[in-house]
């Protein structure tokens, strides 16, 4: 269990990136979806221990890793958003050399577990080849079983689909799921399908604050309702947002798609549509998230 | 489009943190080295001569500044990605890479320019008004068109080049520092004094070296190494010659590699993609392998192999490049330059194979461009996971970020290790290659410790600085600028606080003596556990985490407390340090010494000319304790007052250097000393002329190295010397305190000219001596052992003379192996160290040639036996000393060289040399005043050559002077108001260099038989108890000589130099012969330097293909400036040399020989 209370962090420049930031996390994948500078970044490296904050407390498992960071190191498996890699090291060897400094020190099973997250990343067939040759997926997959090296305790992943094509991105989130059996994991995301797909539990950050948390099912259903949708000319758009509450305008055979949240039907040619995440998300980080 | 582009270029660089930093360090460099003084005291620091060398030299210095310009700006596509927005614009091939190009140039120029800036500010406004000379703008302006602006085009061009078609940093940085080492090479190749320490630069081997140099400073060397101090002062920089030559070939170098470059870029990011692996449709391995569940285990064994893991990751970084490489390559190539240069000993004779005497020469280049290098590697590794993003997923791994640093360091270790070892195997495959068995061959692992420690505590240091900053040219910036101003690389001894233990990594000097091993081993390693202390804080500061809050109060716990053994160490280091520094009174820093110096004159000058007695009995007992490093004496004996008047006081003086015990006259102790060892002793009852009263002194000496080494006192472990006398307490105002330099002298307000000690003759007492000294070693003495008694483990010499000898006490003590040759009435005992007999029957010969020939043409010497002892190479600052019936030669100047392979033969010569000293020095007791040497040196030198000549022809003789000419022109550049061999003080160019050259010229002008006879007469006249001056030695050679008498006074009483030179051979057939026409321009310069206008005879020799003696010599009249001479033969010469015998003194001798094709 990962328990974070009344966590803030200031950076330097006078960016407030954390404001009280409290999460409870349980054992599963747990979504943090929140728009660019949404501070989800610093929450991430703030728990990873890689940046102290001002204040609030971060426990694994009743232990404070702000003041124990070595204890949070020992079993987390963190892939940041990006990252790069060691030049002309065969992934074997570099996953390797992450397995001993992740504590895998007897060779015939750290071999084990090395080659096996190679076959589970399918990059099997390319372990002597150099990382820095890959191509972003492959990094990426990569990456996530240098995160897995030494089954870590607490799996933090951030932005881990960016750039991935959508079989990569398939790929990658059941291997994601697999993972996610056992060990707390906490994926950061700006795309609401992700967390749809793969969290059980989620949580919004926006401007440094987490201003919705919950199960994706529970919070879709809050807005059960409240959705309506009706396709405009591009002309109309603007009109629409300054009269409603708009919360997302997509393009539908080039012609642009008004969701709006309102108890009522704003105008008789808005139709009513079930809501999504991406409704919930966006009424979060609009003005507010019920009708 | 190319103005604006250039413009935004210099506005970004304006825009750099790192360009504004750059302007104020030069600057403040310039206002530094303002106060520097190059080519000689009287040189002013804003003669034509230092702004040129320090410009020169300092515009190296931009290579760092163009390493981080190249990386920020030529870079910055690269680094910010923005290379594919950038290279899909109209922006032309020409238009970017020139922008860029003259951008870096400008930037680079306007870097420096707060230099030359700083120099002129601080020489208006900051230097002593004597010491600087008129503010001549173009001396600066000069010396950096010349010489700044095509060194800073090259560098430019090089590290733009390579940046733009390499786009890497690191491999910019590597070229930086090759840069230096091609710099380091070719000073090596022409034998700069600024790198190699030499002292001068062989003719031969200038021409090709001054132009394959590529910074200019070989042909600068070349243009003004025989200037004189007026010149040094006031000669513009002339862009002729072989200068001019460097220039233009290095700047057109340097516009053809941006040429290359240019041809070469391509704005495509990446011409050729590394492959990327494509998927395998079916793997090796089944897709659902189990991920075995394994428990990760914590602990000693864990941190172990996580710290081994990294090294080896870290190492494979370092060795695996192709930079690393090239690096190899061109440190062995530097490597063997160094060593072929330093295996060349005295007057170029080859040095026998020994690996200690070269390492020294190996050791410097590693300490200092290995820094840089050491900097470079550990910048690099610090930053690489930075620069390669992978620090976020290493931070959040179990591996604390001091195991990180850690691993770098200790990857570093390996890297110095494999470095210095490489430069080890170099050495020995480079001995080996020349079928020649080094005969220590131990001694190259001595590189390890002496050059690889402080590179360590480099990386110590390098790696903490880089925690302060968050960039990483920043950090290399830093790296460098710490480095150079922290070790003391440029401002060693500048400042009044420098000592050597607040310079960061200091460590002494390489002396190494084959027989009795380093001498500064106490003091290396005595620095080396104060400098490991503080690295090791260094490093600890460097890894401690700095995510954790840091209290201090947290190292005082019984757990952590050991954390503070490195700081108490280096406490307690650093004291022992200090206290072995600063022991006795005398300042090692020069300009504390300088007040020093000058503050004793100013209080001390009234006991100038205080009547004091003279020595009239004096015994000495010595005890020696090698193993200690440690010496305590007792002198005792009378003094008698041989004035006119009573003595009411005595002003002692009794070298502050030494720990006095007591010093007692008459019983009663001499308390009231002075910073200066100087005592004013009030005598209760005044000592009435004719009187004696007796003294007794006991005093310790120790020579651990901490306050440097004095070759003419040292006691270590397996060889010993000491010059006693010079401990003898002595009267009056010391001249050895006296400020000579007069820009000093002014600053002080002193009087310009020092004061004239009042001369003291030499005395002469019957010899007692009583040496006491472990069993195991011998102990060598002027005059008669007469005595030796054991005491336990020990053993005491007594050594006596039947009457009275010259009170001149040089005493030896060492592991001997002696032997004893009758050469005749004389019997020769030699003491030589174990193995070092190569040269003896050369030395040997020396004495048995020399004692008869030297007897019958000077005067029969009344000595039945001579010693011959080997100093340690400690003392090589002199090649060879004499006392009375003994001569000591040392170690490394005449014993070890390998005279088989050169015709040279030094250890007869030097044996020769130092033999005659028993007629010039100790029978001819000169005068104390201005020409004293001439009487001794200057004969020793004439005494040398006349043996010489006798075995080893006009060709010998000849070939020797080719090295000392050359000699004698490159020192007299130091020297302002060169002195006349009659007026010579203590300035050996001239008695040694000018005086192999003038007594070669009288030799053979005036001729030996007239020679001798003249010598004869000097000491019938004035040997002991007699005394001469200079003009008693050229009154007898007027009187044996009268024909040659303007030549005597020329070559004793003037400085006369000579510019001969010999062009423009025609050939013309006649009838049944030839006839050669050349014109011969002779030029005379008397002291001031001008031309006169005189006439001369002048030898013209022809000689025939292979021979060194003419087969035909004319002696022609010639005019002051262009004579046409034609002479007619059967058949040609194969060369005609003007001036054959060497009778004139002429700078350059190469263009007085004209080769008939």
């Amino acid at each position: 269990m990962l328990s974070i209370s009344n966590l803030s962090k200031t950076y330097g420049n006078g960016v407030q990136a954390l404001r009280s930031v409290n999460l409870e996390i349980g054992t599963g994948m747990f979504g943090l979806l929140g728009p660019n500078g949404a501070g989800k970044s610093t929450l991430m490296r703030t728990i990873a221990g890689l940046q102290e904050p001002d204040e609030g407390h971060i426990a694994l498992d009743g232990v404070d890793i702000v003041a124990h960071p070595q204890v949070v190191r020992e079993q987390l498996g963190y892939l940041p958003q990006e990252f790069g890699v060691y030049p002309r090291i065969s992934a074997l060897n570099l996953l390797d050399h992450i397995a001993v400094l992740k504590g895998l020190i007897h060779k015939a099973e750290r071999r084990e577990q090395v080659e096996a997250l190679l076959a589970q990343t399918n990059l099997y067939q390319d372990r002597h080849k150099a990382v820095s040759t890959f191509s972003g997926g492959m990094r990426q997959r990569f990456g996530i079983a240098m995160a897995l090296l030494g089954n870590p305790r607490l799996l933090i992943v951030d932005e881990p689909t960016a750039g991935l094509d959508p079989e990569e991105r398939n790929r990658f989130h059941n291997l994601l799921c697999e993972m996610g059996q056992n060990r707390v994991v906490l994926l950061s995301t700006h795309i609401v399908e992700d967390v749809r797909e793969l969290c059980s539990h989620m949580a919004i950050l926006f401007e440094g604050q987490v201003v919705l948390q919950g199960r994706p099912n529970a919070l879709i259903e809050r807005l059960e309702g409240c959705i309506w949708q009706k396709s405009v000319h591009r002309d109309e758009v603007g009109d629409l947002k300054k009269q409603f509450r708009v919360l997302s305008v997509r393009l539908s055979g080039g012609k642009p798609l008004v969701n709006v949240l309102a108890e009522t039907p704003p105008d008789p040619d808005f139709y009513p549509v079930p809501p999504d995440l991406e409704d919930v998300y966006f009424a979060q980080v609009t003005r507010g998230g019920s009708c | 489009m190319l103005k604006y582009l250039i413009s935004f270029e210099l506005k970004f660089y304006w825009g750099q943190a790192s360009f504004r930093a750059a302007l104020i360090i030069f600057l403040g460099l310039g206002l530094l080295l303002s106060s520097a003084r190059l080519g000689g005291d009287q040189v002013w620091h804003n003669g034509s001569f230092p702004i040129s060398q320090l410009l020169a030299l300092m515009s190296l210095g931009v290579i760092f500044a163009v390493m981080l310009f190249a990386g920020q700006g030529v870079l910055r596509d690269v680094e910010h990605r923005f290379e594919g927005v950038l290279f899909t614009t109209p922006l032309t091939h020409f238009q970017f890479l020139v922008s860029r190009f003259v951008g870096l140039f400008l930037a680079s120029m306007l870097a420096f320019l707060p230099c030359v800036l700083g120099m002129a500010l601080g020489h208006l406004f900051l230097a002593a008004a004597e010491s600087v000379g008129p503010f001549q703008p173009l001396y600066y302006v000069r010396a950096t068109l010349f010489l700044v602006a095509p060194n800073i085009l090259l560098i430019v061009a090089v590290l733009f080049t390579t940046t733009c078609l390499t786009r890497s940093s690191r491999i910019t940085q590597i070229c930086g520092v090759l840069l230096y080492v091609l710099y380091w090479a070719g000073s090596v190749l022409g034998n700069s004094p600024m790198i190699a320490g030499a002292s001068y630069l062989p003719s031969e081997s200038v021409g090709l070296a001054s132009l394959i140099e590529p910074f200019g400073m070989v042909g600068l060397f070349e243009q003004t190494r025989f200037w004189t101090v007026e010149q040094k002062n006031q000669q513009f920089l002339a862009l002729t010659g072989n200068l001019l030559l460097n220039r233009l070939l290095w700047t057109g170098l340097s516009l053809c590699i941006f040429a290359l470059g240019y041809r070469l870029f391509s704005f495509r990011t990446n011409a050729n993609p590394s492959p990327v692996p494509k998927e395998e449709s079916a793997p090796s391995k089944p897709k659902a392998l189990p991920i075995p569940v394994l428990q990760p285990e914590w602990g000693g064994l864990w941190w172990w192999r996580a710290l081994v893991a990294r090294v080896r990751l870290e190492c494979s970084f370092h060795f695996r490049s192709v930079i690393f490489v090239l690096l190899v390559l061109l440190w062995s190539f530097l490597v063997i330059m160094n060593l072929s240069d330093s295996v060349i000993g005295e007057l170029r004779v080859p040095l026998q194979p020994y690996i200690g005497l070269v390492l020294g020469d190996l050791i410097d280049p590693l300490l200092k461009l290995g820094s840089l290098v050491i900097v470079l590697f550990t910048c690099e590794s610090y930053w690489n996971e930075s620069r390669r993003n992978i620090e976020g997923i290493l931070g959040a791994m179990p591996p604390p970020p001091g195991m990180m640093v850690l691993g770098k360091f200790l990857s570093m270790l390996v890297f110095i290790a494999v470095f210095v070892g490489l430069t080890a195997i170099l050495c020995l495959v480079f001995f080996l290659v020349q079928q020649q068995v080094p005969k220590d061959f131990g001694a190259v692992l001595l590189l390890f410790p002496y050059a690889g420690i402080p590179l360590v505590w480099v990386v110590a240091l390098t790696l903490f600085l880089q925690t302060l900053v968050n960039n990483r040219f920043v950090g290399l910036g830093l790296g460098f600028l710490v480095l150079v101003l922290g070790t003391g690389l440029l401002l060693k001894g500048i400042l009044v606080w420098d000592q050597p233990y607040l310079r960061f990594a200091f460590v002494p000097n390489w002396v190494y003596s084959p027989q009795a091993g380093v001498f500064y081993a106490p003091v290396f390693w005595g620095y080396t556990l104060y400098w490991s202390c503080i690295a090791l804080i260094l490093l600890g500061l460097a890894c401690w985490d700095r995510r954790l809050p840091f209290r201090f109060s947290s190292l005082l716990t019984w757990r952590r407390c050991w954390l503070l053994a490195p700081l108490l160490l280096m406490v307690f280091s650093g004291l022992m340090v200090y206290r072995a520094t600063h022991r006795g009174s005398v300042p090692i820093n020069p300009r504390v010494r300088e007040n020093w110096m000058a503050e004793y004159e100013q209080t001390h000058a009234d006991w100038l000319g205080l009547p004091a007695p003279q020595l009239a009995e004096v015994g000495l007992d010595l005890e020696l304790f090698p193993d200690q490093r440690r010496a305590s004496f007792v002198i005792h004996g009378r003094w008698e007052n041989l004035g006119p008047t009573a003595l009411e006081s005595l002003p002692i003086w009794v070298d502050p250097q030494l720990a006095l015990a007591y010093l007692t006259v008459d019983g009663t102790a001499c308390t009231d000393w002075d910073t200066w060892g100087h005592c004013l002793y009030p005598l209760e009852t005044p000592l009435q002329p004719g009187e004696s009263i007796p003294f007794q002194m006991q005093a310790s000496f120790e020579s651990l190295g901490f306050r440097g080494l004095n070759a003419e006192a040292y006691v270590t472990a397996k060889a010993s010397y000491l010059e006693m006398d010079k401990f003898l307490p002595r009267f009056g105002f010391q001249s050895q305190y006296l400020l000579e330099d007069q820009v000093a002298r002014t600053k002080h307000g002193l009087p310009i000219d020092p004061q004239q000690v009042p001369a003291q003759s030499q005395m002469w007492l019957p010899l007692n001596l009583k040496v006491t000294a472990p069993k195991a070693q011998t102990v060598v003495a002027p005059g008669l052992c007469v005595e030796r008694i054991d005491q336990d483990n020990r053993q005491i010499w007594v050594f006596t003379s039947s009457e009275p000898v010259p009170v001149a006490w040089g005493i030896a003590c060492g592991e001997y192996e002696s032997a004893q040759f009758e050469l005749g009435d004389l019997v020769l005992n030699t003491y030589i160290f174990r193995g070092h007999e190569a040269n003896l029957p050369e030395m040997v010969e020396g004495f048995q040639t020399g004692y008869p020939t030297f007897a019958s043409s000077f005067e029969a010497l009344n000595l039945k036996q001579i010693n011959l002892a080997e100093l340690a190479a400690y003392s090589d600052r002199f090649g060879g000393t004499s006392y009375w019936g003994l001569v000591y030669g040392v170690e490394n100047r005449v014993f070890l060289l390998d005279q088989t392979r050169s015709e040279r033969s030094v250890a007869y010569r030097m044996m020769a040399h130092e033999l005659s000293h028993f007629w010039w020095g100790k029978r001819i007791d000169p005068l104390d005043q201005p020409g004293a040497r001439l009487l001794t040196e200057g004969l020793a030198m004439y005494s040398e050559m006349m043996l010489y000549q006798e075995k080893f022809g006009l060709s010998g003789t000849l070939d020797f002077l080719d090295l000392t000419d050359d000699l004698y022109f490159y020192f007299r550049g130091y020297e302002k108001n060169e002195p006349a061999l009659d007026r010579v003080g203590f300035q050996p160019f001239v008695y040694y260099f000018k005086g192999a050259h003038v007594f070669h010229t009288l030799f053979q002008v005036v001729g030996s038989e007239r020679m001798n006879e003249a010598l004869r007469k000097l000491l019938s006249a004035h040997g002991y108890p007699n005394q001469a001056g200079a003009s008693d030695l050229i009154g007898v050679l007027f009187e044996v000589a009268p024909d040659q008498e303007d030549r005597i006074r020329e070559l004793l009483q003037q400085v006369v130099t000579y510019q001969i030179r010999a062009e423009n051979l025609v050939v013309q057939p006649l009838t049944d012969q030839f006839q050669i026409s050349c014109d011969v321009y002779f030029e005379r310069r008397a002291e001031n330097g001008v031309a006169e206008n005189s006439s001369f005879e002048v030898e013209v020799g022809f000689f025939a293909d292979g021979q060194d003696v003419p087969y035909r010599l004319e002696t022609v009249s010639i005019q002051t400036g262009i004579n046409r001479l034609s002479w007619t033969f059967k058949q040609l010469p194969n060369r005609l040399v003007v001036d054959p015998r060497r009778l004139f003194l002429d700078p350059e001798r190469a263009d007085q020989v004209l080769t008939l094709d």
